[in-house]
């Protein structure tokens, strides 16, 4: 009890801690109004080039890529703002457990982007006036779960660069506008060059973009459980590796001495 | 006079090249919407996607680097303390600025032409301009045009501070309100008019028309009438806005800080 | 009380640093050199020494942070190197300046923080970060964000920081640095309070004040090595029979300071130029031989302000430092 209430409180207070974009004013603008308004520009695109074929899985999946705002710019700061602060040295050097601290940390982050994708998609469904069937928003619901999981967990990859690159805002964007391009939420898959594919399926969200349209313009659930499943796998190989990376830095600063935390 | 103009030009692209996320502005990220935009497009005639995802890409890169980082150099000036030393330098002001933005447009008209190229050669687009003199002189006109506008645009930012903030978060909304990558027709008939304010959709306009392939003259008369118009009345705005700017700088003193 | 709690032996700690990016070249920097010490149970014992002498290196091996290249070391009976499981909830560390804390978060809620990381039960917690807030005299700015406090008042957050976990012993990093004299005052207040509570501490600094009056015992380190380690008392006492003398000369040459420097009984000369004039310190056992032989080699130049004093805590740390002329 005591552990589980300090994993929860722990997440709460890294979250105000190192987001840098809790004021209410900045929040608004850059959790709410500038994704809605990605979303609005590609569901007006594809509804006029697609003459509204597929339009409500078009603006699920659009929805579902809003995350990014968490999954790729929130949760890298879990690392960058401790790093920039001077803090992540004395968090290496106490005694927690840095698997459960770090994963603690990413939650408020997963749920962060949840909260931002369902924003989206209640957003869209009242401006393009489209209809959900009741019984698709469960599924879809733990469908964006694990697809924002997975997210969050290249997301902390990318955070870890911070401690060799400066230039995080690069990276961030760079990954940011890949997973707008690869996840193909705003055409069929099979439009991309065959490499293209392969690349895809290693990225997050593609599985998850899959899944919403088949979800919401086909009403098929029969893959939800396989593919959410390799989606799942991969969210949880991105954590490894990312704790793998913070591994890394600590025995670069510690034993080698070539890296300073600081 | 030239010569500050020149110096400020140089000066000013080497600055912003330098910034990592100026690099992705004109370098990524405007290949990645060029890209999305042909895999949307890619079942539609060569002169849908020339005007939708060539001509869309290309002035979102425009409109990034220009209207984008120009607003954001004052900015920069301001936080790093050398607004106020920029403002009673010898060297007029509006030359400094004119050059920051003549500066900026020069990378993105690069990076327009960069995504261009990319599109031709990647995916294989075929492009033929009927009248390629009309084009390359409206494309002038176009890169004039927007210089004006950004000139306006940067100097009200200058003055508030909220308008500064706001402009960071603008990019889609001007993608979609200025019918970047689709006719403004398809828009709800409220937002037209609003659309019809602003510059870059009279800009993009005049290009679709001009590069028509049954292009006659007066198929670009309203879109060039049009563009002239709004930036007469962006150049007259930026005028006092500069007034403004430079009362505020002089008398209140008030520059440096909000 | 005369029990070790830190035992240093022979510590050695190298940094392989890589220079060019075609041509890697490998060098390697040695940060400690080799340092023996002991820190007995309730002492402040000090780390004196310049900027890149081996402090911080010094201070990082003891706290788990860094591991020397080669060397013992126990902390408390525990090899900070292996165990660190075991050691890390006993120990704590402060580091100088105004980093190192949440600005975003209010004060009681960055001790709530890292009374989480060092696993503090939640009963103990609430009344523990009171108690430390008043410690540190913060308890009416709990509430307030830590970005909204002066310099002073973070550095003693700081320290609250620093004992969330009642540590054993508390390591302290130039904790005093860029502080003004009344905060700095009051931050030795409450470092001797602590001592007198039973906290181990130990400190570097490069303010020699600082040392004088708080620490128990001091290490000098240069360039990686121990120089000397002792009670200030007793590095004054060494001292005592040395006499500083110093004064101001209008006119020398470089060429006669150095001639100072040649006579068997000055120690140590410092000479620090002031436009026309210069200011001169010499350090010897015989200042009745000292004083005419000056004016002597001096000839002629203008001398003032001559004192003869007996030697600070600074003068200790200049002669054995300092090398002959600095």
């Amino acid at each position: 009890m005591e552990a589980t209430l300090r994993f929860f409180r722990h997440s709460l207070l890294s979250y105000r801690a190192l987001f840098g974009w809790l004021n209410p004013k900045v929040y608004i603008l850059v959790m709410v109004l500038n994704p809605l308004s990605q979303l609005l520009f590609f569901a007006v695109l594809v509804n006029y080039v697609y003459d509204g074929k597929g339009l409500v899985g078009y603006i699920g999946a659009n929805a579902l890529i809003l995350c990014v705002m968490s999954s790729v710019f929130g949760i890298m700061t879990i690392i960058t703002s401790d790093r920039y602060m001077g803090t992540l040295q004395l968090v290496m050097a106490s005694p927690a457990n840095k698997i459960g601290l770090f994963l603690s940390r990413s939650i408020a982050h997963i749920l962060n982007g949840l909260f931002t994708s369902m924003i989206g998609l209640i957003f869209g469904i009242l401006i393009f006036q489209i209809k959900i069937p009741i019984e698709a928003i469960l599924p879809l619901l733990s469908v964006w779960l694990v697809s924002i999981f997975s997210a969050c967990g290249l997301g902390l990859i990318i955070g870890c660069f911070c401690l060799w690159t400066p230039s995080m805002n690069l990276i961030a964007n760079l990954l940011a506008s890949s997973l707008l391009l690869l996840s193909g939420a705003n055409y069929p898959q099979s439009i991309m060059p065959t490499w293209l594919t392969y690349v895809a399926d290693f990225i997050p969200l593609t599985r998850g973009v899959e899944l919403t349209k088949q979800i919401l313009n086909e009403r098929n659930y029969e893959n939800v459980v396989p593919i959410l499943g390799q989606e799942f796998l991969l969210g949880v190989t991105f954590f490894i590796i990312s704790l793998l990376f913070i591994k890394y830095a600590e025995y670069l600063s510690r034993i080698k001495g070539t890296m300073d935390l600081d | 006079m030239m010569r500050a103009l020149l110096r400020t030009i140089r000066v000013h692209m080497g600055l912003s090249m330098a910034r990592p996320m100026f690099q992705f502005i004109i370098w990524a990220s405007p290949l990645f919407l060029a890209t999305i935009a042909i895999f949307i497009y890619s079942s539609r005639s060569p002169e849908d996607i020339f005007h939708y995802v060539i001509l869309g890409s290309g002035f979102m890169a425009l409109w990034s680097s220009i209207v984008f980082s120009s607003a954001s150099d004052i900015n920069r000036e301001r936080y790093y303390g050398t607004l106020e030393i920029i403002f009673v330098s010898p060297v007029p002001f509006f030359i400094v600025l004119i050059g920051k933005i003549i500066g900026n447009t020069i990378w993105g008209f690069l990076s327009m032409v960069i995504s261009f190229i990319y599109l031709v050669f990647l995916f294989g687009v075929h492009i033929t301009i009927p009248n390629p003199m009309v084009f390359f002189l409206c494309t002038l006109f176009v890169l004039l045009a927007l210089t004006v506008f950004s000139f306006f645009l940067s100097l009200a930012f200058t003055l508030s501070r909220q308008a500064e903030a706001l402009m960071n978060f603008i990019e889609y909304p001007i993608y979609l309100i200025c019918g970047f990558m689709f006719p403004v027709s398809i828009l709800p008939i409220w937002v037209q008019p609003i659309s019809y304010l602003l510059p870059p959709t009279w800009a993009i306009e005049l290009l679709r028309a001009v590069s028509t392939n049954e292009f006659s003259i007066n198929m670009i008369e309203k879109s060039l009438i049009g563009l002239v118009v709004v930036t007469m009345i962006y150049m007259v705005l930026g005028i006092f806005c500069y007034r403004a700017v430079e009362k505020k700088a002089r008398i209140s003193g008030k520059l440096g800080v909000y | 009380m005369n029990n070790t709690i830190i035992d240093v032996s022979h510590v050695k700690r190298s940094y392989k640093t890589e220079e060019g990016i075609i041509k890697k070249k490998q060098k390697v920097v040695e940060a400690l050199k080799g340092i023996s010490f002991s820190v007995q149970e309730g002492e402040i014992f000090g780390l004196l020494g310049p900027n890149g002498a081996g402090k911080t290196t010094m201070i990082k091996t003891l706290t788990t942070m860094l591991t020397p290249t080669s060397g013992e070391i126990s902390v408390l009976g525990f090899n900070p190197v292996t165990e660190t499981k075991q050691l890390r909830p006993h120990i704590n560390f402060i580091l100088g300046g105004e980093r190192n804390l949440y600005w975003r978060l209010s004060a009681y809620d960055n001790l709530a923080y890292f009374s989480d990381l060092y696993r503090i039960p939640r009963a103990v917690q609430k009344a523990k970060i009171n108690e430390l807030l008043e410690l540190v005299n913060l308890q009416d700015v709990a509430h307030q964000r830590v970005e909204t406090f002066s310099k002073g008042m973070k550095q003693r957050l700081q320290i609250a920081r620093g004992l969330v976990n009642n540590p054993k012993i508390l390591f302290l990093d130039e904790p005093s640095i860029g502080l003004d004299p009344v905060s700095a005052r009051k931050l030795r207040e409450i470092i001797r309070e602590l001592n007198n509570r039973g906290t181990t501490i130990l400190l570097t600094t490069h303010y020699m004040y600082e040392a004088d009056e708080l620490c128990d015992r001091i290490a000098f380190i240069d360039k990686g090595n121990l120089v000397a380690i002792d009670t200030p008392q007793n590095f004054k006492l060494k001292a005592d029979n040395v006499s500083i003398i110093a004064f101001t000369t209008l006119g020398t040459s470089e060429k006669n300071i150095h001639r100072l420097s040649d006579l068997p009984i000055i120690h140590h000369v410092q000479a620090e130029n002031r436009g026309y004039l210069t200011n001169i310190k010499l350090h010897t056992h015989d200042p009745q031989t000292v004083v005419p032989f000056i004016y002597e080699t001096l000839n002629g130049a203008a001398i003032q302000d001559l004192t003869i004093t007996k030697p600070s805590l600074e003068d200790v740390y200049v002669e054995l430092i300092g090398g002959k002329v600095s």
